[in-house]
């Protein structure tokens, strides 16, 4: 695992948005970075997927028995959202993707930072982007992502014939070109796909229904669930046949207090940092808050003992905190780098990195394809 | 072997935006309480209308409908939706056969406040749609010789399967459309946070 730098290509823009990628700078920062490449060999990669793989099981363990126990309040999930969880929960309602990011150096056990299991984007970058980079650079190299294939696979085993509708908040380039994606793979898995924006979402009495007053059977959302749990509509949500993916149970699968559940159910286990609820319990010097709901970085805090030496702002953090111990292992050469290994249903099936000048990965942080021979 | 194959020829834009099909200014139609719709170009003329605008409705509406039709996967989707043998099939830009129900009628745009025409379809409840449109139009009136109607008594003959003559008009009745029925913006609201991104 060695970062290399390269020229990128004329006019790599016009390349990029040529199929469909229209948000590669954000606020004039580059977001798609191609100025360097992560360079793997193949028993790295191998080791990338059978770590993700392993992690997933676990994490479903500990989501297991926090339904079994019903420790779903320490979490930071009660109310209706505790409801919706446990109701899909029991239906075995089905899941689509999700991404870990891990920290890695390439040689000692790869360190789980969080599962975004619920909202997970840069999607379209990991599955079609740098896919399209590798054809134009390194043709012959190979590369950990067969996201397309899978998700197309994974959409006949979820819809059942049946048509999908997606939605998400608009105007929002990132979300709605993640969702454009899904949908296209939707589409090419032979479902009739249609995007119903967030808030025209109808309600007729007896059913959700999209702008052309249609039934929305299942519906995909780019959309948190802990907001969905508080939006007007939600008591509907329980009196329809709609079936949501991500599940709600995902409430539970991404939230950030799961970290502290696996440590407790693995302690000690080589891929996961100790974490917990309090930080007292944590023997180290180095210590990361992460609010239970947080995303894309924001309201992460990083201690050196009791001094905070760097600090996201953000609007989450009031449903409480994890504490997760700091890990070294995410900086190179300054820069922190993050591995998004990407799940479709229970299956490892593409890597995404993103870097980023700070210590925490936010938003905004770029991302930078990579390649293994 | 972990290379994706398929992917390469992939390309996301207008191909995909065709399936969000919805006008945007669907919200200002000016509708009679009884409106005739033409299943065909002699219904518009039947009643005296120039052949020349019968004509252009007749295209446009048919070239909107094609556009914009709802699209279903398969026939047993569509005909659950709107009937059986109400459906067409339609091939889009992208290669897929889809199904559509099956344009019933256009109306000339000038009859609704439009500035071209609109394609009409019904769906298993017998209910008139606006290919496009968020809201049901309205039930379709019992019409004797395409002039007298009767529009009392919902539920009658707009079920499953029904046919109508061609060359006279159809009496769509707007009062019974449900205009109001349906509330929206339920949803998006908890975060306040219309801009921001989450993704992870």
């Amino acid at each position: 695992m060695r970062r290399v730098a390269i020229p990128p290509r004329p006019q790599w823009w016009d390349r990029v948005e040529a199929i469909g990628f229209d948000f590669h700078t954000i606020d004039n920062a580059p977001y798609w970075d191609e100025t360097a490449y992560w360079r793997f060999d193949a028993a790295q990669i191998d080791r990338l997927e059978d770590t993700a793989e392993e992690l997933h099981q676990m994490a479903m363990a500990a989501t297991r028995r926090v339904f079994a126990q019903d420790r779903l309040s320490l979490l930071g999930i009660s109310g209706p959202a505790a409801d919706l969880a446990r109701a899909s929960w029991q239906a075995d309602e089905a899941q689509l993707y999700g991404r870990f990011d891990l920290a890695w150096d390439g040689h000692a056990p790869p360190k789980l930072l969080e599962y975004n299991a619920d909202t997970p984007t840069s999607l379209f970058e990991a599955a079609v982007i740098q896919w399209h980079w590798l054809h134009d650079i390194a043709p012959h190299a190979d590369q950990f992502n067969s996201l397309h294939e899978a998700l197309v696979e994974r959409w006949r085993e979820l819809a059942d014939g049946h048509p999908l509708h997606l939605t998400c908040l608009t105007p929002h380039a990132e979300d709605e070109g993640t969702v454009r994606y899904l949908e296209a793979t939707a589409l090419e898995a032979g479902l009739a796909a249609k995007f119903v924006a967030l808030p025209d979402i109808g309600w007729n009495g007896s059913a959700f229904v999209d702008l052309d007053d249609h039934p929305i059977h299942t519906l995909f959302k780019l959309y948190p669930w802990e907001w969905l749990a508080c939006d007007p509509f939600a008591p509907h949500i329980p009196d329809t046949p709609t079936r949501w993916i991500e599940p709600a149970w995902k409430l539970v699968l991404s939230n950030k207090g799961l970290l502290a559940e696996m440590w407790d159910m693995f302690p000690g286990h080589p891929n996961l940092l100790p974490a917990s609820r309090d930080p007292g319990k944590l023997d180290c010097p180095r210590k990361v808050s992460k609010p239970l709901f947080s995303r894309e970085g924001a309201n992460i805090s990083i201690f050196d003992g009791e001094t905070a030496l760097h600090h996201v702002p953000g609007p989450y953090g009031a449903e409480g905190h994890v504490w997760q111990e700091w890990c070294p292992q995410a900086i190179h050469d300054g820069n922190s780098v993050v591995l998004g290994a990407w799940m479709v249903g229970d299956r490892c099936c593409g890597l995404g990195i993103r870097e980023d000048d700070g210590p925490v990965t936010r938003d905004t942080s770029r991302f930078v394809p990579h390649l293994f021979e | 072997m972990r290379r994706s194959r398929r992917v390469a020829s992939l390309t996301l834009g207008s191909a995909s935006l065709l399936l969000l099909g919805a006008c945007d200014d669907d919200k200002t139609l000016d509708l009679p309480p009884r409106l005739r719709v033409y299943p065909d170009i002699a219904a518009c003329l039947s009643v005296g209308r120039p052949e020349s605008l019968c004509r252009t409705a007749q295209e446009s509406a048919t070239r909107l409908h094609f556009e914009k039709a709802p699209r279903q996967p398969n026939i047993k989707t569509c005909e659950t939706l709107y009937g059986v043998g109400n459906c067409a099939m339609v091939y889009d830009r992208d290669g897929w056969l889809r199904l559509i129900p099956a344009m019933a009628a256009f109306v000339p745009g000038a009859d609704i406040g439009m500035g071209s025409a609109v394609p009409v379809y019904y769906d298993r409840d017998g209910y008139a749609r606006v290919t496009g449109l968020e809201q049901r139009l309205g039930r379709r009136c019992e019409t004797e010789d395409g002039h007298t109607a009767t529009c009392q008594g919902s539920g009658h003959g707009s079920a499953n399967g029904f046919r109508w003559p061609s060359g006279q008009p159809q009496i769509v009745d707007t009062v019974a459309g449900d205009m109001a029925k349906v509330t929206r913006g339920g949803f998006g609201r908890a975060s306040g946070l219309s801009h921001m991104s989450y993704g992870g």
